[in-house]
């Protein structure tokens, strides 16, 4: 394998054909998103936008992935990721407790809308191809699990059906792996036969299974391979079920309701959803089937999970470069203002904001105190620069209160506000607002430092992948000149805009209704900033959403013709990451869904990353904000 | 030379900011990995970006330096292994199969498009099997040509090269009497037992002068040398052709216009007297634009003038008609690199050899 020169571009799992560096560069939080209880007997719906890290997890259930664990737990690098799938119940000392088998849904399936044959034919050639390929694709992982010879081993494999077993008509007896292996085989042959054809299907040939029998065969009870158990548990694994129309996923849902012997776990982007799903995030767990939304997983910690894995993750994929000897990939990153590089603008920053405070309050006695503390500050100067700006913002804020004070009515009194009061004013979203105006103002970088980034992925692992990759080749480029340098905050900021551009300008190539799309955002994005940037910091640390009310939400889900578009571009919006929803939060009296940005387009329109700041709008001008943008003011 | 070394070299000889390095590095070593590592004359253990650095260190100044290196970005065109091959397995279906059912067509007065008609006819199938494939080089790639087409055409009419031994003209000749008798069904004639159609192969022409040239009153070149075979009576190739009315086509991977123009305003002039036909088929054609022109490639075409080692000329490339070398053999101007030698069509900037005072970024070995 050629050693890639930059890790992070080696971004999907499908890409990294080895299973040791696959597992090497596997962030073992990950494994945090599963089920604690009830993992490998249940259904499993793992949903995410693109690049959310579904098939990897199914790929860590795979026999290559398992056998290649357990022979390399003793080493530290793959210490923490074995400890975890043995708490899971995946493997011990013994070696793997389960047989994962994962099958690809993106071949085929869907052709089989094309032919011209009524429903329940087309149901069956779609169970019979599914069981095909689903047999063999267990064939070929118990041969690998028990490391044998594909398929010229199959022999040694048993299946102990019980007598009273009945089988669908059409399907042989079936007594080990070589009845199983020919069986499958005949089967996908015929089914592509009919796939492939020109000609009328004689409508007697009714080809196929009712429905999907390889769950049933492929119980842990039944399958033996050299007169031992294959495996305690199994786990049918359905990837890219996004790529299977929608009557064939309502056709594989029928197959859950039965409740298999075996685990099945189906793994599909969130695109696949219809916009009455989309609009309904957090879907309710039932007892046969449990939903995990990825990207939704993460955010429930307020993305500190997500971070600690993210970064490990990246010192993963950072060790993992060819010719440099990086450990630490936050460590290449500056995550401070480098003092003496913005000493003199730190520095006017601080003067002029003092003075335009001192300015703006000049004849008003009661902050007096509050100025009087700002001077005593004994911090750097950044510290007091954004300390000054905080208070800019308070003041701001208390001179555009209605409420009049005593000393309006009776000049003699004269009021003044205590230290104590500024201090109860004074919490972390005014600092965070602060922060975000002076760097806005005195073009100070702020879209820097690992913890930074990873927020600014939304919760995707692929997103941070692509901005992490781009600081790299950076890290790497200094690293070449000189390999003690970290790449600073301007820099830093240069290339995440730059990354964040590229993704923006993309959208219409990736997002179905593309250009709506980005008018949709771009409108949300103007308005945030908005309303972020008003002197009093209505919203601090910013606004970065919008919200709709729960009546309104209803109305883009009953597909009423007045706001469908608008219904289809926030779903598509929604199944591809760019905003985030929240549903059922509670403010003025009403519920509310909430749709984030995503954190990456927050760099796009200058806004903070944390999430808080949002405003209520109606459909009629979100509807109107995506046909015309939005106009300032 | 390590990768990480050549890039530090590279970067210091261009003078790069970090910022340059991260822009430019992921290109470079998508192109060497691409293509351009695998060019058959680096000596071993010399990759591409190494080749780059020394050769950009060859400039004086810096901004010399960035015209160098965005010419190679941006203007110059390598033709790897793979592409090569590519047009090698175009050559029979996309050229030379059309061309001999337009003939068929002709020959049983069918209409040119029913296409599948004029192919299942037994004209089409005799025409096909009368047609005697030869290389003009090893650049044509005969092995290749022949594994490629091996549905199509018989192993028993193609040959390595246009000097065909007695014996293998013999061999030709029963061979095809073979397979005509069970085209036919029935015993060929003697007439029907020579080849009607002559394909020469070759890789590439940058002006077509080695192929075919004046020289005083006659001709040379290869396919002068292939025209006299012909003609002359007792030499093999011309007892297995046919005597008037063959057609003789040229076929090339790669070609100039400026070296298939000059071809076609010649070759009609040597065989017009004996009743042959001729025919120029190209694979991919490299027009005007490529060349290197002071107009659109001033900045470069400054560096071509002034970096220049006059001890690359030889007796050799003095026949292309120019004494000086700096812009190619023939001045055919180009800024092509094959992937097994830069032809010395191109500038000579890009071939210029190893033990020169000016070295070229993809050095040639001299056939000469």
């Amino acid at each position: 394998m050629i050693e890639p020169r930059n890790p992070f571009r080696m971004q999907a799992s499908e890409q990294i054909e080895s299973d040791i560096t696959f597992l090497r560069l596997f962030g073992p939080g990950a494994l945090e998103s599963l089920p604690k209880e009830d993992l490998w007997n249940r259904t499993i719906v793992i949903r995410s936008s693109p690049g959310g890290g579904k098939t990897s997890l199914l790929r860590l259930m795979t026999p290559g992935a398992l056998l290649t664990l357990q022979k390399h737990r003793g080493l530290d690098e793959f210490k923490e990721l074995y400890h975890s799938m043995k708490n899971l119940g995946a493997i011990d000392g013994d070696g793997p407790r389960v047989l994962g088998v994962l099958l690809s849904c993106s071949k085929n399936f869907d052709s089989l809308e094309d032919i011209e044959i009524n429903d329940q034919y087309r149901r069956r050639l779609l169970f019979s191809l599914l069981d095909s390929r689903i047999i063999l694709a267990a064939l070929r992982n118990i041969m690998d699990l028990k490391r044998l010879e594909y398929p010229t081993d199959l022999d040694k494999v048993t299946l102990n059906l019980p007598p009273e077993t009945v089988l669908p008509q059409g399907v042989p007896i079936l007594r080990n792996g070589e009845d199983m292996y020919a069986w499958a085989c005949e089967t996908e042959r015929r089914v592509c036969e009919i796939i492939d054809g020109f000609g009328d299907i004689p409508p007697d040939s009714l080809y196929g299974n009712s429905s999907l029998v390889s769950p049933f065969i492929l119980n842990p009870n039944y399958l033996v391979c050299n007169e031992q158990p294959v495996a305690p548990r199994v786990v049918l694994m359905l990837d890219d079920c996004h790529k299977l129309t929608r009557r064939q996923r309502t056709s594989l849902s029928s197959v859950i309701e039965v409740r298999p012997p075996v685990g099945i776990w189906i793994a599909e982007r969130l695109e696949a959803l219809s916009k009455e799903e989309l609009l309904s995030p957090g879907a309710m767990h039932g007892r046969d089937v449990f939903f995990v939304e990825l990207e939704e997983t993460w955010r429930q910690s307020r993305g500190k999970k997500f971070e600690k894995m993210a970064l490990n993750i990246a010192d993963k994929r950072a060790q993992f470069a060819s010719n440099v000897d990086i450990q630490s990939f936050s460590a290449c990153l500056e995550d401070v203002l480098e003092i003496d590089q913005w000493k003199k603008k730190v520095d006017d920053a601080l003067s002029a904001i003092s003075d335009r405070v001192k300015r703006r309050i000049e004849s008003i006695r009661k902050y007096d105190d509050w100025i009087y503390k700002q001077g005593r500050i004994d911090e750097t100067a950044l510290e007091k620069a954004i300390a000054w700006r905080t208070l800019e913002i308070l003041i701001e804020r208390d001179l555009r209160k209605d409420q009049k004070t005593l000393t309006e009515f009776s000049p003699q009194m004269d009021i003044r506000y205590g230290v104590d009061e500024l201090e109860r004013r004074d919490d972390s979203n005014v600092k965070a607002a602060a922060e975000l105006a002076l760097s806005s103002e005195y073009k100070l970088p702020y879209y820097f430092g690992a913890a930074r980034l990873a927020n600014l992925a939304s919760s995707n692992v692929e997103q941070f992948l692509w901005l992490a990759g781009c600081l790299f080749e950076e890290v790497l480029s200094q690293y070449l000149i000189d390999p003690q340098s970290q790449v600073s905050s301007r820099r830093e900021q240069e290339i995440i805009e730059g990354a964040v551009k590229e993704r923006w300008d993309n959208i219409p190539y990736r997002v179905r209704y593309g250009r709506d799309v980005m008018r949709f955002l771009e409108s949300i994005g103007k308005y945030s900033r908005w309303e972020t940037v008003k002197p009093n910091a209505p919203y601090a640390p910013g606004v970065t959403g919008i919200a709709i009310s729960m009546g309104d939400r209803e109305r883009l889900m009953k597909n009423g013709k007045e706001y469908e578009h608008l219904g289809l571009i926030i779903s598509e919006c929604l199944a591809h990451n760019l905003l985030d929803a929240r549903l059922d939060r509670k403010a003025k009296g009403e519920t509310w869904m909430i749709l984030y940005l995503n954190r990456m387009l927050c760099v796009r329109f200058k806004l903070p990353l944390q999430y808080g700041g949002w405003r209520e709008k109606s459909l009629t001008e979100l509807s109107k904000w995506m046909k015309k943008g939005y106009v300032t003011g | 030379m390590r990768d990480d070394l050549a890039d530090l070299l590279t970067a210091k000889v261009m003078n790069w900011s970090p910022e340059d390095i991260t822009r430019e590095r992921p290109d470079l070593q998508a192109m060497a990995r691409y293509k351009y590592d695998n060019y058959q004359r680096f000596f071993p253990g010399r990759r591409f970006v190494e080749s780059l650095a020394q050769w950009l260190r060859q400039f004086e100044t810096d901004e010399e330096r960035r015209t160098a290196y965005k010419f190679v970005k941006s203007k110059m065109v390598f033709c790897s292994e793979a592409e090569m091959t590519q047009l090698v397995s175009m050559a029979y279906p996309d050229r030379i199969r059309p061309l001999l059912l337009k003939e068929a067509a002709q020959v049983i007065s069918c209409p040119k498009y029913q296409v599948a008609k004029i192919a299942r006819s037994e004209e089409f199938r005799v025409l096909q099997r009368q047609s005697l494939f030869l290389g003009l080089s090893d650049g044509a790639h005969i092995d290749l040509f022949r594994r490629l087409n091996r549905e199509e055409i018989s192993h028993e009419q193609i040959g390595i090269s246009y000097d065909v031994s007695k014996s293998k003209a013999d061999e030709f000749v029963d061979k095809l009497r073979k397979d005509l008798t069970e085209i036919l069904k029935r015993t060929p004639d003697d007439k029907d037992c020579r080849f009607r159609n002559l394909f020469l192969l070759d890789d590439f022409s940058g002006s077509g002068k080695s192929y075919l040239r004046r020289a005083d009153s006659n001709f040379k070149g290869k396919i002068a040398r292939v025209i006299d075979n012909i003609k002359t009576d007792e030499s093999p190739l011309s007892e297995i052709t046919e005597d008037g009315g063959l057609l003789i086509c040229v076929v090339l991977y790669m070609a100039t216009t400026q070296s298939v123009e000059h071809l076609e305003s010649l070759i009609q002039d040597l065989v017009k007297d004996d009743g042959h036909r001729c025919e120029f088929l190209v694979v991919q054609t490299l027009d005007q634009r490529v060349k290197v022109e002071e107009g659109r490639d001033g900045g470069f075409m400054k560096l071509v003038e002034k970096y220049y080692d006059p001890r690359i000329e030889s007796e050799a490339t003095r026949v292309g008609g120019t004494g000086e070398l700096k812009l190619g053999f023939a001045e055919c101007s180009l800024p092509l690199v094959l992937f097994h030698n830069t032809p010395n069509n191109s500038v000579a900037l890009l071939w210029s050899y190893e033990h020169l005072r000016i070295r070229g970024l993809f050095p040639r070995v001299t056939r000469h």
